[in-house]
């Protein structure tokens, strides 16, 4: 680019076209269903036609989860009921992790910034990360009853910590030779924090809201073990109850699809706010 | 001090010394700087060389007001500075550009931070992006540029400030041989047009002896002024020429038997 005659002012830069990366012509879903309908195959060859086989076809599965949807060839409680209790879940989903979001970001600020803070609150924070969600259980449903509260509870604490620990990592990596930067350039003392710290930190802080999430829907099935009636999570309970594989089998992707949907979404959202970042492209 | 046309840097008898906490909590302290008396007149080109480790970035970085001094005396403009400040710019090796902004955004931050007004600020920017031969990049972000383009970018961020020194670390140092040499093109078209204060450290004699009003050498354990060497060639300089060499020569001998201690303690 640069000339060894190039002057500054005489020599203007031109960006480069980029040429259209040119691979096989298989568009890249391509790839990443090929496994899936591999295992699927496998899955209907290993069980169908087996009567008394405890894991039912996809087709018989397949059945199910449209009739939970929609309704119309099952007739039993569960059929068109999908709707709702995917509501249920996905209020109690964010919820909780909305919660733990709200409380982990500006605690994991302060604790990346303050020594004092991080003195003070980091042991028994570290104490009580690596007690299992599940292991919580009992103390939730006394503390908040049977029901939707502490659903959400367990939720917010599953999610809380990923989102503090990405969080007070992002502040504490900060380069220094970028606040050095900000204060030669002049930026006062108390506008550092939200000029420099804050977007520095933020692709790791939004990587923990992503880890946040997602742990979210992998939590809904133990968060809906405190006797709530609705939810994806408590059909899937009681459907193991009842022997109801296929049912089981249904939740379980129904829960898979609106776990990804949701990253999706988080993701697009991201992928606007840091486009800076080549990492969250 | 007062009296004449303040200089633009002054140091008087300055040292530093750093303190460190061992882990076992004792402290070590290294001797970085010992007595340096140093002045740079208003609009001066001035290169510091030195082996590594002679306290070169050290002394850059407590004019830029990062580190405090330990004994002695600054003046920048007249006034001793209290921390750092937009009258002293920064162009670091590895650019520190915000990688959240633009080019033009870049640029941008210190005329924002000063509270221009926005007309103002947008004039700022065009004019130094056109200076560093940026405009058709103004909406890139530093992850998309070249080395060489992002330290046009440090430079036109630090210009945009118009500062009364501007602070160099070995800026160049990491760049290729053909954009090193566009780039001091630049920079010397730029300093004449603007006349700025320059404090420019390098490890290249080469390039000291071909920027320079005046090469200053520092010499290691504790960094001491060493000698100070005026470059009075007429600019472009001719680096094949024999006074260029004679001046690179005298330098080379004054910094010969640091550099040879240093390669022992690495050997
Ligand atoms: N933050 C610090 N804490 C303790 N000692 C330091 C610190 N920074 C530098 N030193 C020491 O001070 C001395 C001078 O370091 P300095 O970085 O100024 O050297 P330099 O001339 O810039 O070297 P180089 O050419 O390798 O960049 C060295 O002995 C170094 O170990
Ligand atoms: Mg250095």
């Amino acid at each position: 680019m640069d000339t060894a005659s190039g002057s500054a002012a005489a020599t203007e830069l031109t960006p480069a076209r980029v040429e259209p990366a040119r691979a096989i012509a298989v568009p890249g879903w391509f790839y990443s269903l090929a496994l899936p309908v591999v295992l699927i195959v496998a899955w209907q060859l290993a069980t169908v036609g087996k009567t008394y086989s405890l894991i039912p076809p996809p087709s018989t599965v397949v059945l199910t989860a449209w009739d939970y949807a929609f309704g119309g060839i099952r007739n039993d409680t569960y059929s068109g009921t999908f709707a709702a209790n995917a509501m249920a879940s996905i209020t109690r989903v964010f919820a909780g992790f909305f919660v733990a979001m709200v409380i982990a970001i500006p605690l994991g600020l302060i604790l990346g910034r303050s020594l004092l803070a991080r003195r003070l609150i980091d042991p028994t924070l570290q104490f009580l990360r690596p007690i299992p969600v599940t292991a919580w259980l009992p103390l939730t449903m006394i503390l908040f009853g049977l029901g939707p509260p502490a659903t959400i509870a367990l939720i917010a604490l599953g999610t809380f910590f990923p989102m503090l620990l990405n969080t007070v990592d992002g502040v504490r990596l900060v380069e220094p030779r970028l606040i050095e930067a900000a204060e030669m350039l002049g930026t006062p003392k108390a506008a550092i924090f939200a000029r420099v710290i804050l977007p520095a930190a933020s692709p790791s802080i939004f990587t923990g809201i992503r880890i946040g999430l997602g742990l979210a829907w992998v939590l809904l099935v133990v968060g809906e073990m405190t006797g709530v009636p609705t939810g994806l999570g408590a059909n899937i309970m009681d459907a193991r109850q009842l022997s109801r594989t296929d049912l089981v089998i249904s939740g379980m992707i129904y829960i898979g699809i609106l776990g990804f949907l949701s990253d999706r979404i988080v993701m697009l959202i991201g992928r606007r706010a840091l486009w800076w970042n080549p990492n969250a492209r | 001090m007062l009296a004449e046309p303040a200089a633009a840097v002054t140091t008087t008898r300055l040292d530093k010394t750093y303190r460190s906490q061992r882990r076992d909590g004792t402290f070590s302290e290294t001797h970085a700087l010992s007595n340096i008396n140093l002045t740079v007149a208003q609009g001066e080109f001035i290169c510091i060389i030195g082996a590594s480790g002679c306290g070169k970035s050290t002394l850059l970085r407590i004019v830029a007001g990062f580190e405090t001094l330990s004994t002695g005396e600054l003046y920048v403009m007249g006034k001793a500075p209290a921390g750092p400040g937009p009258d002293r710019g920064m162009v670091f090796q590895d650019y520190a550009l915000f990688p959240w902004l633009s080019v033009a955004q870049n640029i941008a931050y210190g005329p924002r931070q000063a509270g221009l007004p926005k007309a103002e600020v947008a004039e700022l920017t065009e004019r130094y992006l056109d200076m560093v031969g940026l405009r058709k990049f103004r909406d890139r972000f530093p992850h998309e540029l070249s080395g060489g383009m992002k330290q046009r970018v440090a430079i036109a961020r630090v210009l945009a400030n118009d500062p009364a020194v501007i602070l160099m670390d070995e800026p160049f140092g990491a760049l290729d041989a053909i954009t090193r040499n566009g780039l001091q093109e630049s920079l010397l078209q730029i300093w004449e047009k603007a006349r700025k204060t320059i404090l420019f450290i390098t490890h290249s004699v080469d390039e000291a002896v071909y920027l320079a009003d005046r090469v200053v050498v520092l010499s290691p354990h504790p960094g001491r002024l060493k000698l100070e060497v005026p470059v009075t060639l007429a600019r472009p300089r001719d680096i094949a020429s024999v006074e260029f060499n004679q001046l690179k020569r005298t330098l080379l001998d004054a910094i010969a038997p640091d550099i040879a201690v240093e390669a022992a303690a690495l050997a």
